[in-house]
Formats: C-alpha cells, structure tokens, sequence
C-alpha cells in the first residue's frame, strides 16, 4: 500500500505538496494499548492535523470514511462521494476501530507544526510524511526526531509509452490507487479551458475519486489553470 | 461491472470516469469491455450514472482478484486492510519489517493507471523467486509458490488489476544485483511498474541510496519518511 508514493512534477511543484499519513499496525498489540486508550489517541492526532489548515482530511471510522476537501461543497456530492467538514471529522465517534489516517498539506511549515505537536504529545502512532526528502528531513532535524526509514521511488519501469502526458500524469498520481481516469483529468481541463467550471471545481471533481481522500486540490486546482491557459 | 441496458440512456458520461478505458460505446450503445475490466468500482462510486444502470455482480474465483486489488474500498482477505498491499515501512518504526542492512523492494505492477495482467505480474515473481525474501503478508505472495515464484492457481493469469504490489527485501549487498534483474525483466512485460526501494536510515542518510546512485540508479526527489513518532520502538 504505497497510494502517497510516486506523486509527479517539478521540484516547485512537488514543495506545495505533503502527505501526512498516521498508522497503527494490525499486528502490533504493544502499539495499540501504548499510553492508553487508542480512540482518544486518534482523536487527539486528528485535532492536531486539523489544526495546522489541511487541505484534505480524512478519518475512518466504523467502516465510513469521513473526507474534508479544501473547495469540496456539499452541493459538489456525488455517488458515494460525500464531504465532511473538518470539525466534523474531528468529532466522529467510533475511531478506535480503525488504524489508518490522512492529512494533506501545502507548506512546510504546517508540516513542522504537526510533527512539533506530534512529538509533544508522543501519540505512539507511526507517522510517515510524503514529500520531497530533503525538505522532510530539515523538518526532522528542527522538530528534533530522527528519520527512521525511507520509501524512495525509481520512476516506472517497462512500456512507459503507455502513460499519459506529463500534465495528466501529473494529476492523476495524486491518487496512488490510480482511481482518477485521465480521460476525466483531460475532460475537467477542458471544461476549465472552456470557462464551463472553475480549476477549483475541476480539482474537486478529480479529488472526489480518490477515496483514500490524499488529493490536493490546491495544487490541482493551478496544474488545470496552467494547463487550461497553454491549450494541451 | 455491468451495465443494465434497459436502464442505461446512452448519455456516455460514465465513460470518462473509468481508469483504464474498459467503458466503451459502439452503434449508440454503451457495453464494459469484461477483459479491461478490473472491478475498481470507480464508475459505480462516482454517481455518474443518472440511471443507476451501473451494477457489480457477485463476482467468483478467479475474478473476484480483480476487486480485491484494484478497489481500494475492499479489504483483502489476507491484509485484512483495504489497499494492495501492507503496512510496508509505514509502521516499521514498531515492526521492524526492514532491519539495518536490509533492503525492501515493492514493485507495483500497472501502476501508474495502466492495470496489469497477472501474467505480466507472474513474469517478474518468476525472476525474483529465490533470490529475495517475498512478504508474508503481501496478497500477491499468498497466491505464490514462492520457491518458484509461480502462481499455484494457473487460472490466476489469466485475470487483471489496476496494480498488484510484489513486496519482497532482500540484504543491501544483493540489492543492485535485484535491481539489474527488474531493469533486465522491465523489457518484458506489456506493462508498467512502479518501485519503491525501502531502507533503514542512518542517521539523516539512507545507506542504499549512494550504492543505488553508485550502480546508475538514480531515486526521484520525493518520497516517504517514516519519521519516527511510532511507540514502542522496534
């Protein structure tokens, strides 16, 4: 399960752009009963990513997935796709049960300031941060914790003449699971070329299919202005 | 997934919300072609049929494979989580899965957004068999043979996903060797892979990276840190 991995784009790009994700491993029993109840852990974690202006948010709860999606309206739900606010994902009952949790963010900074409170409050919960490395690891060394092992990608391999083009590819990565279809990438930047929705609404069109909810709308949103503007 | 054709309006809307172009239209009608089709759900989750023409059948052995790995909704009989693979370094703060010296490999076949035979995906276990310790845990590992690398059910060849993770570590002095096979059985396949190379930190330094770097491959700029919060340490 590596969906916030191989996410593509330029260095500037790709600095406007964080994953936080929160684990407690199935198997581990010393990590689930560590310092007390596990609910009121996972509650405490998800008012500290709340905290520091995500612009996506997710918990799982009970088998539901709760998303908050920075542009996502109400008015915008579709199919199974429904948006949460961030209070209300923070005040969802039932989050014991369930051991993964996301976050994304567009500033190191707000990064720095949840892996500071994170550390305060020794949680217990592992913590992965996908972003480019040597950003992440002056994030370490300021909040004083160690990076304690990497995930590094080495591309794709094989009949890479299949990908999309690189502005496709480029959003639609932002979703590991590979739920986002390029044709509807391609689609949601021509309807923004042709003023028919917003590159805000566009992104959270995109975002939408991403269920595990790690999309960043923020950046997608200028990936289609960019796009719209040099007609490809 | 099928589509119900009394109920389906011919609109086409669907079509463009399907990753790996399995919606198609031919004389005004709308059909899934069965054999791009991975059961991701993705067309059903979206809402956008206005018809509800959209339905998943009870799918069977072997097909049900194709949800199991390619709907991120669907929890895997073996991981019991949902996704396509494990918790990989994500917790090895508290697993120790990969130790000091020790190198992970997850080589995500079709990934990005292209799917993947499970022959194609067979083709790189064959070379890997024997050669690296496969994880447990990993839903394309319980369908192995491992001394092998053979599928033990052959109709599983037969079936696709959107990707399938091949999770294995081996000792950091055999890694380049691994690497070397993968580039070599790259040119083989009809699809794409993804890898991730997973390594212990030494300090603010991975020890693989440079030797990767030394042998001419060279790791993209981002990718994921476990950072170390999780307790207690393994």
């Amino acid at each position: 399960m590596t969906h916030t991995h191989h996410r593509r784009g330029s260095r500037g790009s790709l600095q406007k752009d964080y994953v936080v994700l929160a684990m407690i491993d199935p198997g581990v029993e010393a990590q689930h009963t560590y310092r007390g109840p596990l609910g009121e852990r996972v509650k405490k974690l998800l008012e500290i990513l709340a905290r520091h202006d995500p612009v996506a948010l997710l918990a799982r709860a009970s088998g539901r997935r709760l998303r908050y999606m920075e542009g996502w309206e109400p008015r915008m739900d579709s199919g199974i796709h429904q948006s949460a606010t961030p209070e209300e994902i923070v005040d969802c009952g039932g989050l014991a049960d369930e051991g993964l949790t996301h976050a994304v963010y567009t500033s190191k900074e707000a990064v720095e300031g949840v892996l500071n409170e994170l550390k305060e409050a020794d949680l217990g919960i592992s913590i992965v941060v996908s972003g480019v490395f040597d950003m992440v690891f002056d994030i370490c060394k300021r909040v004083g914790t160690g990076p304690h092992t990497v995930n590094m990608s080495l591309g794709t391999w094989g009949r890479t003449q299949l990908l999309p083009r690189r502005s496709i590819l480029e959003l639609c990565t932002m979703c590991g699971h590979a739920m986002i279809s390029p044709r509807l990438a391609e689609a949601m930047i021509d309807r923004a070329r042709r003023g028919v929705v917003t590159p805000e609404e566009a992104a959270v069109e995109l975002g939408k299919q991403c269920t595990c909810n790690i999309f960043n709308t923020t950046r997608a949103a200028e990936m289609i202005r960019n796009a719209a503007a040099e007609g490809v | 997934m099928r589509i119900n054709e009394e109920e389906c309006s011919g609109c086409q809307i669907c079509i463009m919300y399907c990753p790996v172009g399995a919606i198609k239209a031919a004389d005004g009608e709308v059909y899934i072609d069965q054999n791009l089709c991975v059961e991701c759900a993705a067309c059903l989750k979206s809402g956008a049929c206005q018809q509800d023409a959209l339905y998943q059948p009870e799918l069977g052995w072997p097909r049900v494979l194709r949800s199991q790995f390619s709907d991120p909704l669907v929890s895997h009989p073996v991981t019991g989580i949902s996704g396509r693979g494990t918790a990989e370094m994500k917790t090895n703060d508290v697993t120790g899965r990969f130790r000091e010296g020790e190198v992970g490999f997850a080589i995500e076949m079709g990934r990005p957004g292209i799917s993947t035979s499970f022959a194609d995906v067979e083709k790189i276990t064959l070379v890997l068999a024997g050669r690296v310790e496969f994880e447990s845990l990993n839903p394309v590992t319980v369908l192995l043979d491992v001394e092998t690398g053979r599928f033990r059910d052959p109709r599983v060849r037969e079936e696709r996903a959107l990707s399938a993770i091949i999770e294995c570590k081996t000792t950091e002095d055999r890694g380049i060797e691994v690497l070397n096979l993968l580039r070599e059985a790259s040119e083989g396949i009809k699809t794409v892979f993804s890898l991730c190379v997973i390594n212990r930190c030494s300090g603010y330094e991975a020890p693989f990276k440079r030797k990767m770097e030394e042998a001419g491959f060279r790791p993209r700029i981002n990718g994921k840190t476990n950072v170390g919060l999780g307790r207690p340490l393994a």
